[in-house]
């Protein structure tokens, strides 16, 4: 453990703690664009600078540890002057787009240029355009919104170890480039943790605003892992589907099914009730009616031809102990061995 | 009366009422001296506190379980040299605050309106009922714990279910 | 009727002469009223409830809503509230305008009730004269805040706009035009032989039963008790205007009305020395976390864009305190318990509306009167429902 005074408050951390981590404990908030509670540090928006001893020399508390004896001063004036002017350089080339933006609304850069209370930042247009080409289709790369953070190559990185994406080159030329398309899997782990408008979704694009929708817990449903899901919800329609970085198995990640899954729940051609056939066409019918059905069948089958007649196969949708249940009822009830899972979604 | 004062003569008749000074004219009282603090808030010749602006209700449940739910806070103000006090009384669920109605006549129906809104009960108010909403409405609606909207806000409202005093 | 048998009468909730949805239960021994109960609640549209699922600046429509016959007098008081919680000054041109505002809503208020309570009485032709003038603060609303009753022309911070040359002149006409539309009622009623016997003498509170039973504004007044929040806590520049506080003697139907009548002049009075002495400056506070960035800045500065976006969606953030704050609106002491807690919504609202007070004193102001009598004290009292129920 090593203590340490920040704000004139006396803290005690388990070594290796950084600055920003002990702070954040001791409900202590610093402002931080980069930062993101999943990465490692990265240390590229200056905007958690802290004084350390009175030094006027900030430094990045993301990175840097928490030393025996540190008096760390958060919130001086010297630093909300310099955070200002490291936040207009990042200011200085982003887009005019909040009124389109899909992000606004809950976008972590105008959190902070209102917490910092930033104004008289004017638009500079960019002298050499940047390309807005990106590794998958289901993404779309916004460039002109890109404050060059790193979140989304830190995650590609270090959560996923795939490396699609890099940045190229860095100051005002610097851009995201796909490094390996083929490489991509699609898992929107990017664009789960971009601060800005950067990375939208194509699926859900202009459909709704974040302070006009619900957002409803639930468990994702195409595999038995059981993903902490939010469906975005307006108007009775899903328009898309965000994580809760603290909440389940996945932490905030997700697959491509399950990020971008989701259009079937409004589908038309989604079933509601079961069908039954008669004399070669459908017919809806109630729940009762179709089990029944189905039993009486089984049954009939089972008596006329044997049961090996019968097979059965499930689902991987299906949880473990459901597939346990199915096998089970196979088994003991039909009375076949016949029994098979298709393994995948 | 200054804050200062206003202590220094209720900690003479009521010693250990006081629990906690808050800013420049706020006092949190003990719940079990709460009826004759207030009592001599307003009998006190020098201290003189004849009128009861309000009482407000506040359902702190995001304080929960460190403190007591509820926090009623007393505007007091003093009719000769026109000063408030703030009272602040802690209040758990269970609790039955005593009624202040016997002390101020506007405690009546201000007590009510907490009851019918926020669910705390006083013992010994002469008419506890609900004020705002009806006989048979159920819930207190200024509870955090009760939705915005109402309950079952999608289903047709029978307007002849309705108790009225 | 004979000894000891009593009749049970309803007055209300769809009563004129309970002036909203209030409803009086009586009970009569002959015209004697010997028991009133005031019930309440048709208008409660939960606008404490409301709040809290709004931001600080969304919450300014819904105080208007609350005395709508002086919504202004509201405003001031809800936004006044919030700045003491925010710890903001506002500019002084921005404090004159809301005195200017709030003083014509007290008008405004008094026009109403001095319509309604001479009307209930039988003095018909008052409320003709006092709409008529009611009319010119209802364009002068609409000139400065294109709303004519429930103006909503407060921000938090300031107020929504600057005067413009018709508002001036329009507001200089009125302070011309009224005093003589004010000695035109008195002609009406103040020395009128039947209003003077149907309302002296009735409805009779002392000074201390009133304090008890927690009356402030014109009904305290009326039994003579100099309690005015304009003077006792002293607010948006008040202290820089010269007015005096009128008290009655004994606190009669009559002593209240003479009280208002009186406040008629005062807020002339005030509102003449406040658009002569406008300063001149803002009219709102320029702080990056609560004002809007203008217009223009917004179409080439993407900071100015980004901060309109989150004052518009989220708002701005109240801090992790309590206050209380009151003003003296048109009808007593308006008062607005504000707890923060670190988010754009306030934690908890609570308005402690004057009205409500005074409907809880109506059953010690009715019994012992003659029923005809209770219509005189509902009206001198002023209350209006949509302050009570909230």
């Amino acid at each position: 453990m090593v203590s340490a005074t920040i704000d004139n408050r006396e803290i005690s951390v388990p070594e290796g703690t950084t600055i920003l981590e002990a702070a954040q404990k001791a409900g202590i908030d610093i402002p931080t664009l980069c930062h993101h509670k999943r990465l490692p540090p990265i240390g590229s928006c200056n905007m958690c600078i802290v004084e350390i001893n009175g030094n006027t020399k900030p430094v990045n508390s993301c990175n840097s540890p928490v030393e025996e004896g540190m008096k760390v001063a958060t919130d001086t004036k010297a630093l909300h002057e310099q955070r200002v002017v490291n936040l207009k350089k990042i200011l200085k080339h982003h887009a005019l787009d909040c009124p389109i933006c899909d992000k606004a609304g809950e976008c972590d850069l105008q959190d902070v240029v209102y917490r910092l209370g930033v104004t008289d930042a004017p638009f500079e247009p960019r002298e050499n355009p940047r390309i807005a080409e990106y590794s998958t289709s289901l993404i779309r790369y916004w460039p002109e919104r890109c404050i060059l953070c790193q979140r989304c190559v830190t995650a590609c990185n270090a959560i996923k170890g795939i490396g699609a994406i890099d940045i190229k080159s860095d100051g005002d030329d610097g851009q995201i480039v796909v490094v390996d398309a083929d490489k991509c899997k699609s898992c929107g782990e990017c664009l789960f943790v971009c601060p800005t408008g950067a990375l939208t979704e194509n699926l859900s694009r202009y459909k709704g605003r974040p302070w006009l929708e619900n957002r409803v817990e639930t468990t994702c449903t195409y595999c038995g892992c059981g993903c902490q899901l939010q469906l975005k919800v307006m108007d009775n329609r899903v328009i898309g589907v965000t994580t809760d970085v603290d909440r389940g198995v996945n932490q905030g990640s997700l697959c491509v099914k399950g990020r971008f899954g989701y259009e079937f729940i409004g589908d038309e051609n989604r079933l509601t009730t079961p069908l039954i056939k008669e004399n070669g066409e459908f017919r809806e019918a109630s729940w009762d009616e179709a089990l029944d059905l189905t039993a009486q069948k089984f049954s009939s089958i089972k008596e006329e031809s044997g049961p090996d007649s019968i097979a059965g196969l499930t689902s991987a949708k299906c949880t473990n102990e459901e597939n346990y249940l199915f096998q089970k009822f196979m088994r003991a009830v039909i009375g076949t061995n016949n029994v098979d899972h298709c393994a995948r979604l | 009366m200054d804050i200062k004062g206003i202590v220094s003569r209720l900690e003479k008749t009521d010693p250990g009422a006081i629990d906690r000074v808050s800013g420049e004219n706020e006092i949190t009282l003990n719940f079990n001296d709460f009826n004759k603090a207030m009592q001599t808030l307003h009998d006190d010749k020098s201290l003189c506190f004849d009128m009861l602006v309000d009482i407000v209700a506040i359902d702190r449940i995001d304080r929960m379980p460190q403190s007591h739910r509820f926090d009623l806070v007393y505007i007091l103000l003093c009719s000769k040299d026109f000063s408030r006090l703030l009272v602040r009384l802690a209040a758990g669920e269970d609790n039955e605050v005593p009624s202040v109605s016997s002390i101020w006549a506007s405690a009546d129906w201000a007590e009510r309106e907490v009851y019918d809104l926020m669910g705390i009960t006083f013992s010994g108010h002469p008419n506890l009922r609900r004020i705002l909403t009806w006989k048979n409405f159920e819930g207190h609606p200024l509870r955090k714990d009760f939705p915005l909207e109402g309950k079952d806000f999608d289903q047709q409202f029978d307007t002849t279910s309705i108790e009225d005093y | 009727m004979a000894e000891g048998k009593t009749i049970t009468l309803n007055m209300g909730p769809h009563h004129p002469a309970t002036h909203g949805v209030l409803r009086v239960e009586v009970e009569l021994d002959g015209e004697i009223i010997v028991k009133a109960t005031p019930y309440i609640g048709y208008l409660h549209r939960g606008i404490e409830k409301l709040a809290e699922s709004k931001n600080y600046q969304q919450a300014i429509p819904l105080s208007d809503r609350l005395d709508y016959a002086s919504a202004s007098a509201n405003n001031m008081g809800y936004c006044t509230a919030v700045e003491k919680l925010m710890g903001i000054e506002v500019p002084k041109r921005a404090q004159y305008l809301r005195v200017i505002m709030a003083e014509l809503a007290r008008i405004m208020g008094h026009h109403l009730w001095i319509g309604t309570h001479a009307l209930d009485i039988g003095a018909m032709t008052v409320i003709f004269y006092a709409f008529r003038d009611r009319e010119m603060i209802m364009d002068i609303n609409e000139e400065i805040a294109g709303y004519r009753l429930t103006p909503t022309f407060f921000r938090i911070g300031g107020v929504a706009a600057d005067t413009t040359p018709d508002f001036i002149k329009k507001v200089r006409e009125f302070v011309k035009w009224f005093p003589k539309a004010l000695q035109g009622y008195h002609t009406l009623l103040t020395e009128n032989k039947i209003w003077t016997t149907r309302t002296m003498g009735i409805g009779p509170i002392s000074a201390k039963d009133a304090i008890n039973a927690g009356l402030t504004g014109p009904s305290l007044r009326g039994s003579g008790v100099a309690y005015d929040i304009r003077k006792a806590f002293p607010y948006s520049s008040y202290d820089d205007f010269d007015f005096k506080i009128p008290v009655g003697e004994k606190g009669d139907v009559y002593d209240r009305y003479l009280v208002r009548m009186e406040e008629f002049a005062q807020s002339i009075k005030i509102i003449d020395q406040a658009i002569e002495n406008l300063p001149e400056g803002p009219v709102a506070i320029d702080s990056p976390w609560i004002t809007n960035p203008d217009l223009v800045s917004v179409q080439t500065d993407i900071s100015e864009l980004a901060r309109r976006f989150v004052l518009h969606t989220k708002g701005p953030v109240g801090p992790d305190k309590e206050v209380y704050h009151a003003v003296e609106g048109a009808k007593g002491e308006l008062g607005f318990y504000l707890v923060g807690d670190g988010t754009e919504h306030p934690f908890r609202m609570k308005v402690r509306s004057p009205c409500f007070y005074l409907a809880s004193a109506l059953p010690r102001l009715l019994v012992g009167h003659m029923i005809a009598d209770a219509i005189a004290i509902i009206g001198s009292i002023d209350v209006v429902l949509g302050e009570i129920d909230r």
